[in-house]
């Protein structure tokens, strides 16, 4: 089947995607309303230094390595000066917990800044820039207050208080591990191989949902997510650069049939119960980011079908709205259900997440050779909020619901700590 | 002893939070005063807060699960808290649990010269109902679980009679009449 998009369209997206980054900036960092299948964050809408700084280091840094346009590097460069200056004495970062609101040592969400910090780090130290060891030390220092605080000797448990060893965590903990290795000069191995071994034993073998994940996490309920899955390939393809092991290979194999056997139309389902039943409701839109980089990095070590990696960008690509954000998902509302939602999508569906689109950005930008700067226009989109008819509204300024009365349930000037305006529930 | 992290982490108690730095932030204060003895509690606020606390005089002052321990005397323009309702069904569960009433909120703030700006609360029996379908529905049924606990969190929190009057967690704010 053809694709529904063209390279053509990709440096406008990118552009728009840019600029959408732009608007969500506040004083110290990238803000906004955050919804998740876990829970949403709609009231605190302050800067986080969570995930959302590894798409987005990662992404600018895709496009200076592109272009050579120093504009990009420099945007790295400010992204990672947020994650420092948010840095405690105690190595962790401020408000880096993402869905469950303004707390720190957020797991895997700190790692993924360590993540942010290193590349940043290890470019700037190519360049023989002096300033790569602020971000190396900053990085360092959360490293180490992670390893003092959660690793148990057979990985990285997922909170202090929590010793589930946590698939997704753990491979994102080993990719920042392997970047401070490399630029550190010190072995990491014993913590890496761990973290890895935690991965491959999480990944299921037979059955509708082989090839995934499971999120020991959810405990009783054993599922498997597409996005998380996907993370895991990231890390071990990266682990495969520096130690290729045929069970790497096959657990990227593996999960890449998985990863490929979820995507639908207009994004990818969110994952399997422990039954094998799919989860249908909701389909992740701007997150299938992370599955498309997933894919785009399995390319180095095993098959991946083209037309996987269409269906994705096209998703992305088709839902960007004027605004230059990405919508969350289609079907929060009916969550959990084994029916695909059908109606208008609920407000937490269309919110453009940074620490979703974040993941978007940096997959499309690994497929973009270049990026046209586009300004995000006014968009108005039908939806619901508990059942109620509703209007989403967006601009570089603002993003507001009004329900079918015209009154105002939630306005945010973006940039803001709190929304001027929060209705939603009373 | 200090509330725990997995109490702080749940949604009701984040958003009461949340509802705390929401208003403190609209204030138009330059600091806060914070009463609370819990150092877990004292940092989950702070990391709300968007300006300083301070150590004597404020315009707002925030009471989160202090009345419960004792009426204080408010000395501020504005004021805002939670506690835990006498009249929620938790408290039938938790019969030794420190409680506070709505009633004696509201003779209170009116003893003191203070009116009501805004009263909401967390955990209506709504929501403990989808809740406890959801808990039923448990790993037997996950799809039911999850859609059910989705349900719940759409009913989290209420201004409206009589859930908010049975609600487990009651959030408050109040301005002082010559203010």
């Amino acid at each position: 089947m053809p694709a529904d998009w063209t390279p053509e369209e990709l440096p406008r997206v990118v552009g728009l995607l840019d600029s959408w980054l732009d608007s969500m900036r506040a004083p110290q960092g990238y803000a906004g309303p955050v919804s998740h299948w876990w829970d949403s964050c709609l009231v605190y809408t302050g800067a986080m230094l969570d995930w959302r700084y590894e798409g987005i280091a990662c992404g600018y840094l895709n496009l200076y390595r592109s272009t050579l346009d120093k504009t990009w590097l420099a945007k790295a460069i400010k992204a990672s000066r947020d994650i420092v200056a948010g840095q405690s004495s105690d190595g962790h970062f401020r408000n880096s917990s993402f869905e469950r609101g303004p707390r720190t040592g957020g797991t895997p969400h700190e790692a993924a800044a360590d993540i942010a910090l290193l590349e940043v780090a290890a470019i700037l130290k190519q360049g023989d820039d002096p300033d790569w060891q602020l971000f190396f030390l900053a990085a360092e220092r959360n490293i180490m207050a992670q390893i003092a605080g959660l690793w148990s000797g057979q990985g990285f448990i997922d909170q202090p208080n929590n010793t589930v060893l946590v698939a997704n965590k753990n491979a994102t903990m080993a990719e920042a591990l392997l970047l401070y290795q490399s630029l550190g000069q010190r072995d990491m191995s014993e913590y890496i191989t761990a973290a890895a071994q935690v991965v491959l034993s999480a990944q299921v073998k037979t059955g509708p949902r082989a090839g995934a994940t499971i999120h020991h996490g959810t405990f009783g309920y054993q599922l498997s997510f597409g996005i998380y899955t996907a993370r895991c390939v990231g890390a071990l393809c990266r682990l495969m650069e520096v130690d290729p092991r045929p069970q790497y290979r096959d657990f990227i194999s593996g999960a890449v049939a998985y990863l490929t056997s979820l995507i639908c139309v207009g994004g990818s389902w969110l994952g399997h119960y422990t039954n094998g039943r799919r989860v249908a409701s909701p389909i992740w839109i701007a997150p299938c980011g992370d599955l498309l980089r997933a894919l785009l990095q399995a390319r180095f070590w095993v098959d991946v079908p083209e037309d996987a990696i269409q269906k994705l960008a096209g998703s992305l690509i088709r839902s960007q709205t004027s605004s230059g954000g990405i919508p969350t998902a289609y079907g929060l509302a009916t969550r959990g259900a084994l029916r695909p939602y059908r109606g208008l999508p609920d407000f937490r569906d269309l919110l453009p997440v940074v620490g979703w689109c974040d993941k978007a950005f940096r997959a499309l930008s690994m497929m973009s050779p270049s990026l046209e700067t586009c300004l995000p226009a006014r968009v108005e989109l039908y939806c619901v909020w508990r059942n109620l008819p509703c209007c989403y509204i967006e601009d570089d300024k603002t993003i507001i619901l009004r329900d079918e009365h015209e009154q105002t349930l939630y306005e945010w000037h973006k940039g803001a700590s709190y929304p001027a305006i929060i209705k939603l529930w009373t | 002893m200090n509330m725990s992290s997995d109490e702080l982490g749940t949604a009701g108690i984040r958003y009461a939070f949340d509802l705390l730095g929401f208003w403190t932030h609209h204030s138009q204060a330059n600091q806060a005063l914070l009463f609370t003895n819990d150092d877990n509690i004292r940092g989950a606020i702070c990391d709300r807060l968007t300006l300083p606390l301070a150590s004597d005089q404020a315009r707002i002052a925030l009471y989160p699960f202090t009345l419960e321990q004792a009426e204080p005397v408010f000395d501020t323009p504005l004021i805002a808290g939670c506690f835990r309702n006498r009249w929620s069904y938790r408290k039938l569960l938790h019969p030794l649990m420190p409680v506070y009433s709505l009633q004696s909120l509201q003779a209170v703030l009116q003893r003191q010269g203070y009116a009501l700006e805004s009263l909401v609360g967390v955990y209506p029996p709504l929501f403990m109902v989808w809740w406890t379908l959801s808990v039923l529905a448990g790993t037997r049924l996950p799809s039911l679980h999850f859609q059910c606990e989705q349900v719940a969190i759409n009913y989290l929190a209420t201004d409206r009679l009589p859930g908010l009057t049975f609600s487990y967690l009651i959030v408050f704010y109040a301005r002082r009449l010559d203010t």
